[in-house]
């Protein structure tokens, strides 16, 4: 039985590894085979690399053919279409001129009312400063003719007050004269009685008394007339001292109101000329004004117009242009950078 | 076709600026994915880079003698392709309106067949050009635009 067994576990045991080595076998073959598969893929693979290659490479040599002789073409279609897009352009550039240019009107016009009117300005301001001068040199001569005035006014018051101080030194002095008079005559009549009062109280005799009152009365005569004499002569010499004072004061007022006028003559024609030459530097700094003014005004109305013509070109010709003027523009831009050298090393 | 025609050719698909720090972005990302073996290359590049660019890196690095399967050799070459696509100089360009793929590769071509060298157009937008542009290459500047032509009209009539 064991025997049994055995041979039987002995033939499985064959039967297994036969079909061991025949599985390892077919392995061997499916192995074999995929490498030959594998290889032959691999061979078609570079077979049709090559081909492709070579495919490309004249597909390359046709299409650079191709694109070297639609070159020509297309320069003949991008000469026509860039005379185009000239053309287009010239149009626009024509607008933009004319509109530039009533721009340009309009500011010149605009410029000029302004010019006029701050020369009409400046005309009214110096005709301002003219009439105001006037004005002040009038009143000027006025204020001097109302001075002159007043001065001669208070000469002619001073005047009358020394006349009239004069006249009541002469009243005085002939008050003085008559009362100076009426004491002597009175001290004369007092004398005269007292020597009657004499003659009567001491009965001098009447010859005697004659003698002596003669003598006496001469005395006091000759006295009383040197007294009145030297009065008379003192009153003079203070009349003409009082008249020296007055030709004085007459002539330092006359000399005063000629060298005032003269002053004042100076004066006017100084302030005449100092006007004058206000008014010329005026004239002068508003002439200057009015350059710089136009100068300024020009350059911005330059400047504005320039901002506006590439403002309204950059919005007419970058909205009108199409895609492909645009590329044309590129194209030329640079044939133009190439013509002129930008790309020479 | 030899190498340095087709690195022309490769550098031709990238027009502006912003393009090549794009593909230099996208060569990073294959770099930084040149190590990983659960992909393989071609998927790599299908995954990081654009069509022209991978169809052109391609030739190229057949034509230079690399082994597609050495991870170093393609990380080299890699980084010496970043190096040169920074080298490449700037065209400037200021335009009046922002300008169509189709436009910048118009101008792109222009520069290509008349300059006979790649460059990397910077494009700045501003309106107030009207149209035409400022190009500026080499240290150079050049005003070619409108508003410059509509001034100096205006200019010479005033």
């Amino acid at each position: 039985m064991n025997i049994i067994f055995i041979a039987i576990y002995f033939v499985l045991f064959i039967l297994i590894s036969i079909f061991a080595f025949y599985l390892y076998r077919k392995e061997q073959t499916l192995r074999k085979r995929e490498q030959e598969v594998f290889n032959n893929a691999q061979a078609i693979i570079n077979k049709s690399n090559y081909k492709a290659q070579k495919l490309i490479e004249t597909a390359s040599t046709k299409a650079r053919d191709i694109l070297d002789r639609t070159k020509i073409f297309k320069n003949n279609i991008e000469d026509y279409a860039s005379e185009a897009v000239f053309q287009s352009v010239e149009k626009y550039v024509e607008e933009l001129e004319r509109v530039s240019d009533d721009v340009v009107k309009s500011y010149e016009e605009m410029f000029d009312d302004l010019k006029n009117k701050y020369i009409e300005d400046e005309r009214i301001a110096i005709s301002k400063i003219e009439t105001q001068a006037m004005k002040q040199i009038e009143e000027f001569g006025k204020k001097v003719a109302a001075q002159n005035e007043s001065y001669a006014k208070t000469l002619e018051k001073l005047a009358k007050q020394e006349e009239l101080a004069v006249t009541m030194i002469e009243s005085k002095a002939t008050k003085s004269i008559e009362e100076f008079q009426k004491s002597i005559d009175d001290k004369t009549s007092a004398y005269q009685k007292y020597l009657e009062d004499i003659i009567a109280s001491e009965k001098l005799s009447i010859d005697q008394i004659n003698e002596v009152s003669k003598q006496q009365i001469d005395d006091l005569n000759a006295r009383i007339m040197q007294t009145i004499t030297d009065y008379q002569s003192n009153l003079q010499a203070f009349i003409d001292n009082e008249k020296g004072a007055m030709t004085k004061i007459e002539e330092t007022a006359i000399a005063g109101i000629a060298d005032m006028n003269q002053k004042v003559t100076e004066k006017t024609l100084s302030l005449q000329q100092s006007l004058e030459q206000m008014i010329v530097d005026e004239f002068k700094k508003a002439q200057t004004e009015i350059q710089q003014y136009k100068e300024a005004e020009r350059t911005k109305i330059e400047k504005t117009v320039g901002s506006v013509v590439n403002k309204m070109a950059a919005e007419i010709l970058g909205k009108s242009l199409r895609q492909e003027e645009h590329e044309k523009l590129l194209i030329e831009a640079l044939e133009n950078a190439k013509s002129q050298g930008l790309f020479n090393i | 076709m030899n190498v340095e025609q087709l690195y022309k050719e490769l550098f031709a698909e990238i027009h502006t600026v912003t393009e090549s720090l794009d593909i230099l972005h996208q060569i990073d990302n294959l770099i930084q994915s040149l190590f990983n073996t659960k992909m393989s290359f071609q998927e790599k590049l299908d995954m990081y880079l654009e069509f022209s660019i991978k169809n052109n890196l391609l030739m190229l690095l057949e034509r230079s003698g690399i082994d597609i399967g050495d991870a170093n050799a393609i990380e080299n070459f890699l980084t010496q392709l970043k190096t040169r696509i920074r080298e490449i100089p700037v065209f400037e360009f200021s335009v009046a309106y922002e300008p169509t793929s189709t436009t910048v590769k118009h101008v792109a071509e222009w520069i290509y067949f008349n300059l006979h060298q790649n460059v990397l157009i910077d494009i700045k937008v501003n309106p107030e050009l009207i149209g035409g542009a400022i190009i500026g290459f080499n240290g150079k500047m050049g005003d070619f635009s409108l508003k410059k032509k509509i001034e100096e009209r205006y200019l010479s009539t005033n």
